[in-house]
């Protein structure tokens, strides 16, 4: 399976469109919305093909792939193995084979492209899929795919709510105290360098190879929630989470100090570093407009791997391992960029300055340091040296100072410890000593100062 | 009472109607109005007879074409000595579970999946006998015997 399929299967009464993106798609939603209706029209579209009878149901797909029923029969007569040709393999719940250990392997690698029809994703776990191909089928005459967070369920009940890649329960940003990563590797190495000891992994090493996992991080996440002090925020490989779904909903149901941030996967983050996406066009359209071959990576999950480990092994001269972080995405203005990418989380338990801009908008506390902080003139080739020097205590922001009806640029570095703004524009300093506190608007700050520093 | 056996580790369960419902079901079931309501409230469609469902995509159809959500719900209203899977049935099923619950000496249900309740509700947990009067129990009770064993 390559890319994405369109496959829409049309009768005067109804219209099925469906848009597979990935090659697992599981359709999960509420009673009476046609799922029975489609496998039971898709079955008579394959007995009536090319007859007078057939005349009414009409099939198109992208690349004319067809549609066929991987039934509970054609499934114990072993038929199966010898479908070359890709397909879209439909599998109902109540046929008890997507739950098998033998349809896992026929998975993996398989040219086809599966729709598996099931309500219980516990008994999927055994699968590999994504949270973002979890369906639910709406609309009346014509029936489409929606996210399964989207329907109707799932924002009545208020089971969850999901913003981009994060998945919550309380109010934007989050704010969390503890952070667990999936990954025992880059990950989590990403992460503890931020966090420090409040990140944990969910597995250790044993014998060189990480132990962790997805189904361990929920079991963390539960050890961590027994103190209700803290918020914890995992992250994990969105790529694969599908089969954990539920559970993290049950965890959201029972309480709100969690969130999940679920990421394609952390090399796709990676792949976002400025660096690594200027430089690759690869990178570029891996992030942009994914198209995967499911026979050569089961999930999207390697697949950002395999783009990452070929564009820094290409442009960059070095080979991207899972489990050391190479020291280039730990320096300030990347780790910086990086957290700036995951949205509406905020990181400041452990770096108020990385997120300064955006917070002296909403935070009061945040204005009010800012009011108090001291600012200092200083060319901007020392306040380059300065960073150099200080990378790790001095952090870069930037912003358009807004004063009546003038507008101001200005870039500045902050030190946390000192409370000292170093600024490098003197009618800058001007404005910010009497305005301080005042509205300070976000800008795209990091590619200019990036630039200024290159200068 | 309701009576949750999680994963149908201690009842059999009556399986998919799609493959015993037409076996079971009898014809004047469907004069029934709780019948008709539970038809009206999932599927969206009017009962006239058995044979005869106003369905608002399918026009006229008869009760084999009735949702699995719906099919479920009614053996589960009209049989008594059998214990339906409600894994087959959506989340528009709970609000009928509770009731039917209520209605009935001993509902038995089994679930593979934290089926979404539309409030609080009062159940025995068939795995260990524990009563449970709140969405908060249930869901305690859903994670340790669906995800934690």
């Amino acid at each position: 399976m390559i890319g994405t399929v369109v496959m829409q299967l049309s009768t005067p009464l109804s219209t099925f469109r469906l848009e597979l993106k990935r090659n697992i798609t599981v359709i999960k939603d509420e009673g009476a919305t046609g799922k029975s209706c489609l496998c039971a029209l898709i079955e008579r579209y394959r007995n009536t093909r090319g007859t007078p009878e057939g005349k009414d149901i009409q099939y198109t797909a992208t690349h004319n792939v067809q549609p066929r029923l991987l039934t509970r029969g054609v499934w114990n007569d072993g038929d199966y193995k010898h479908w070359m040709q890709p397909m879209i393999l439909f599998i109902d719940e109540s046929w008890h084979i997507a739950e098998t250990t033998e349809f896992e392997q026929f998975v993996r690698n398989s040219p086809h492209y599966f729709v598996i029809i099931s309500r219980n994703l516990s008994k999927l776990r055994g699968l590999t899929f994504s949270v973002n191909s979890i369906m639910a089928l709406t609309g009346d005459k014509s029936k489409y795919l929606i996210p399964w967070s989207e329907s109707a369920t799932c924002i009545n009940s208020g089971v969850i709510q999901h913003t981009g890649d994060l998945w919550y329960k309380t109010r934007l940003p989050v704010k969390p105290n503890k952070v667990i990563t999936e990954d025992s590797g880059a990950g989590y190495q990403f992460f503890h360098t931020l966090c420090g000891d409040d990140c944990v992994p969910s597995g250790d090493f044993e014998n060189g190879k990480p132990t962790g996992g997805k189904n361990k991080v929920l079991a963390r996440v539960d050890e961590l929630l027994k103190d209700s002090r803290n918020f914890v925020l995992a992250f994990a490989d969105g790529a694969a989470f599908g089969g954990e779904l539920e559970y993290m909903l049950v965890q959201n149901l029972m309480h709100s100090n969690v969130a999940y941030y679920l990421y394609e996967s952390f090399e796709w983050l990676l792949l976002q570093t400025p660096k690594v996406y200027r430089s690759s066009k690869s990178a570029r359209e891996a992030i942009t407009n994914p198209v995967v071959d499911s026979t050569c990576y089961f999930t999207w999950e390697r697949y950002f791997t395999a783009v990452l480990q070929e564009v820094t092994k290409k442009e960059h001269g070095y080979h991207y391992n899972k489990l050391k972080i190479p020291q280039g995405y730990l320096q300030q203005i990347n780790m910086t960029y990086l957290l700036s990418l995951l949205h509406h989380v905020s990181f400041e338990y452990w770096q108020k300055p990385v997120l300064s801009t955006t917070v002296l908008q909403h935070n009061k506390e945040e204005k009010d340091a800012f009011a108090q902080c001291t600012f200092e003139y200083c060319a901007l080739q020392d306040c380059v040296k300065a960073f150099r020097k200080n990378a790790s205590k001095l952090w870069f922001c930037s912003g358009i100072l807004k004063m009546s009806d003038k507008k101001l640029h200005g870039y500045w570095f902050y030190n946390p410890h000192k409370h000292i703004c170093y600024l490098w524009n003197r009618e800058l300093v001007k404005h910010v000593k009497s305005c301080s506190g005042k509205r300070v608007l976000k800008s795209e700050a990091l590619q200019i100062i990036t630039r200024n520093i290159k200068q | 009472m309701l009576y949750i056996d999680f994963c149908g580790t201690k009842t059999e369960a009556f399986g998919h109607p799609d493959f015993r419902f037409e076996f079971y079901v009898k014809p004047e079931w469907f004069d029934d109005p709780i019948v008709k309501q539970m038809v009206k409230d999932i599927d969206g469609a009017t009962v006239h007879s058995a044979y005869a469902i106003e369905h608002p995509v399918f026009k006229a159809i008869n009760y084999n074409m009735l949702s699995s959500t719906c099919r479920n719900l009614i053996l589960a209203y009209k049989m008594n000595d059998i214990a339906i899977d409600a894994t087959y049935c959506g989340d528009k099923a709970g609000e009928w579970l509770i009731k039917l619950g209520a209605m009935k000496k001993k509902l038995t249900i089994v679930l593979g999946y934290v089926l979404l309740f539309p409030h609080d509700f009062t159940a025995v947990i068939v795995n260990d006998g524990r009563y449970i009067n709140t969405l908060h129990e249930y869901y305690a009770a859903a994670k340790t015997f669906i995800y934690e064993t």
